[in-house]
């Protein structure tokens, strides 16, 4: 499984690079960004669960991190800065009315009957559509992106006592409609 | 493994299916990004500080001679061509979202007459019904469904390239249809009355964007997005002439959002042919962008709890907008010639939930558009029907134009979502939570209620952008 490193810390932006960035200098801003765009399409993918839409969202939402860069205050750190933006970007993409018509399941039209394994994913990501946003938006940022709550409240804007909350009721939906064992966060 | 870890690893085996591995995102936002003016903080203070002065200076001594340069000058501008209403205009057609395992996929659109009786279905998505109400049209896989108003009958399928998330648009005749498709990223141009496709282009990558038609011959089609690419059509092939370099709307809200959701269309172009102005539902603004200058001219800021469930609500004659929040009551009106908020004001009535509007903050895409339109205008313009509560006992307010006087009520204890008018103004249909829709005379006596399919989410009305 791959996890990223959790620490939460390990992504502060180098004061050079976002100086630099904020000087105008595109390749500054784009070696910030290089390693940030795995979790920020991984995320996209979790809230938006379409490829093509998630790639969509991140190269938006990077684009409007290039606008937004001089907002990025000194010694904050750069990846919540940014997954924050993204998490942004996706609540528009899912207001729109396209986000509605194609989100068919791809493998719920395979041609063979799908494994058991398969089924469950599929129930699993149907009953992650089902939460709400601001429970998705914790529940991918904690299972699959495995962020610590603390970067995770920095991201979804809110405190550690509500990101915890919005844990515990998203696991909670999530088992109304998932067969899953309690998790404890 | 602990329960956790265990769901953990489902999530994983779940989504890791749909992300894959990370495509290169990169070399799609490098070209995206062009240099930004960046100065250094206190550089850019002092100089701001200095052109302020100079401004100052300058503007008081034009202001106090030319006063009238102060005030932005009015669009002038004739009324629009009025649209005659066609066959089937008078009768509603409402959607109602089908979904399997939780996802969209397509409506049931109903046909109700002014005498309450289901005149017809249709089965389609992303639907779009003509200027003069006589037509549906929706997008199928490599064409356009053309449906008739009157009872719903297949008229003809026009032949498309095939694309996905099209987003479409009629021109305000009704003429040309054209639709922005984002796989593959093309524009493309039907002649409607002719039925068929007569142009298409290549778009660049993303190709979010609405497709305005501006002439009364297609000469120009504008792709309108956070940029704004105009196309010229020379009545063969469509030739992209120029495009905005920066993020020149103020809105994404351009892009989101059907012609049917986002509570109507949020846009409309002026009778000059030249001035589009914009309802931005994610951050409440109005801007007025100039067709031919390619530019911003003007943007007011209209305060609302929450613009993404604003109705707007433009007059027949494209000169004045109303702005109604679906919640609140909040209505503003905006005078589009003179680019200001004329009133504001609130016609939700003490017997509203004062806490309605809290559904508007907490419930924000339930399956994805669909959003209510709240607010009708009768095609003379002097009646704005709006929705009381949204979501709680309210009925319908009878708002007199232009003094915003609310004249009367119906049926305050009912719930209702979304308004609509007929094209001859007789008959008002109004849904109400629960799949009903109830048929009113302007009077408000009820001709007849009626159920609907599961999931009714709104009108097709009549698309004039």
């Amino acid at each position: 499984m791959e996890r990223i490193q959790d620490d939460g810390m390990e992504h502060a932006a180098d004061p050079d690079l976002v100086r630099d960035a904020k000087h105008g200098d595109e390749a500054a801003f784009t070696a910030l960004l290089r390693p940030l765009l795995e979790p920020a399409y991984r995320l996209a993918a979790g809230m938006l669960q379409d490829r093509q839409l998630a790639e969509d969202a991140v190269q938006e939402a990077a684009v409007k991190a290039w606008r937004k860069i001089n907002q990025l205050r000194e010694g904050t750190e750069m990846r919540p800065w940014f997954l924050g933006i993204v998490a942004n970007q996706c609540r528009t993409t899912r207001r729109g009315r396209w986000w509605g018509v194609l989100k068919i399941d791809a493998q719920q039209h395979g041609g063979q009957a799908p494994d058991d394994v398969a089924v469950r994913g599929i129930d699993l990501r149907n009953a992650l559509k089902r939460l709400h946003p601001a429970q998705r938006l914790v529940v991918v940022l904690y299972f699959y992106l495995d962020l610590p709550l603390e970067e995770i409240g920095i991201i979804a804007g809110a405190s550690y006592a509500a990101v915890r909350g919005r844990l515990y009721r998203g696991i909670r939906e999530l088992r109304a409609d998932f067969p899953i064992t309690e998790a404890q966060a | 493994m602990n329960p956790e870890d265990a769901l953990r690893g489902d999530i994983h085996e779940a989504l890791n299916p749909i992300s894959g591995s990370t495509p290169d995102l990169m070399s799609g936002i490098v070209p995206r990004l062009r240099p930004v003016s960046r100065r250094r903080p206190l550089v850019a203070i002092g100089q701001v500080a200095a052109v302020l002065a100079v401004g100052l200076v300058v503007g008081g001594i034009a202001f106090a001679t030319h006063r009238a340069r102060v005030t932005p000058a009015p669009v002038t501008t004739s009324p629009t061509m009025p649209i005659v209403a066609g066959p089937g205009a008078n009768t509603a057609w409402v959607t109602s979202q089908q979904a399997s395992g939780g996802a969209y996929t397509g409506d049931i659109v109903t046909g109700i007459d002014p005498t309450g009786h289901i005149v017809g279905t249709i089965n389609a998505r992303d639907e779009l019904r003509s200027p003069d109400g006589s037509h549906l049209y929706a997008l199928v896989d490599g064409g356009l469904d053309v449906y008739s108003a009157v009872d719903g009958h297949k008229e003809q399928t026009i032949h498309l390239q095939p694309v996905t998330f099209g987003q479409p648009m009629l021109s305000a005749d009704g003429h040309y249809f054209a639709v922005v498709g984002n796989t593959p990223a093309t524009l493309q141009l039907v002649d409607l009355v002719a039925g068929r496709l007569i142009a298409s282009a290549k778009l660049d990558l993303p190709a979010y964007g609405a497709p305005i038609i501006v002439g009364a011959q297609a000469q120009h089609v504008y792709v309108v997005g956070a940029t704004v690419a105009k196309f010229a059509f020379d009545g063969t092939t469509l030739r992209l002439e120029q495009s905005t370099t920066g993020h020149t709307m103020a809105c994404d809200g351009l892009v989101v959002g059907g012609p049917n959701s986002a509570g109507g269309l949020p846009f409309r172009v002026l009778a000059d042919g030249r001035t589009l102005a914009a309802f931005c539902p994610s951050d409440g603004r109005v801007t007025w962008f100039d067709l031919v200058a390619m530019n911003v001219t003007h943007e007011v800021q209209i305060g609302q709890r929450n613009p993404f469930w604003v109705s707007p609500v433009f007059s027949g004659d494209g000169k004045m907008l109303y702005l109604h929040e679906g919640g609140t009551g909040a209505l503003h009106v905006i005078d589009l010639m003179q680019r200001k908020i004329v009133t504001s004001t609130k016609v939700a009535s003490a017997r509203t939930n004062p806490l309605a509007w809290l559904r508007s903050l907490l419930v924000t895409d339930a399956y994805a558009g669909g959003i209510s339109r709240t607010a009708a205008l009768s095609p003379d313009g002097s009646w704005l029907y709006a929705v009381g509560a949204f979501g709680a006992p309210g009925g319908v307010a009878i708002v007199h134009l232009p003094d915003l006087a609310v004249k009367g009520r119906w049926l305050p204890d009912v719930s209702f979502d979304s308004v609509w008018v007929s094209a001859d103004g007789a008959t008002i249909y109004e849904l109400e939570s629960g799949d009903q829709l109830r048929v009113l005379r302007t009077d408000g006596s009820q001709i007849a209620k009626v159920s609907l399919p599961a999931n009714t989410s709104g009108f097709i009305v009549p698309t004039t952008p």
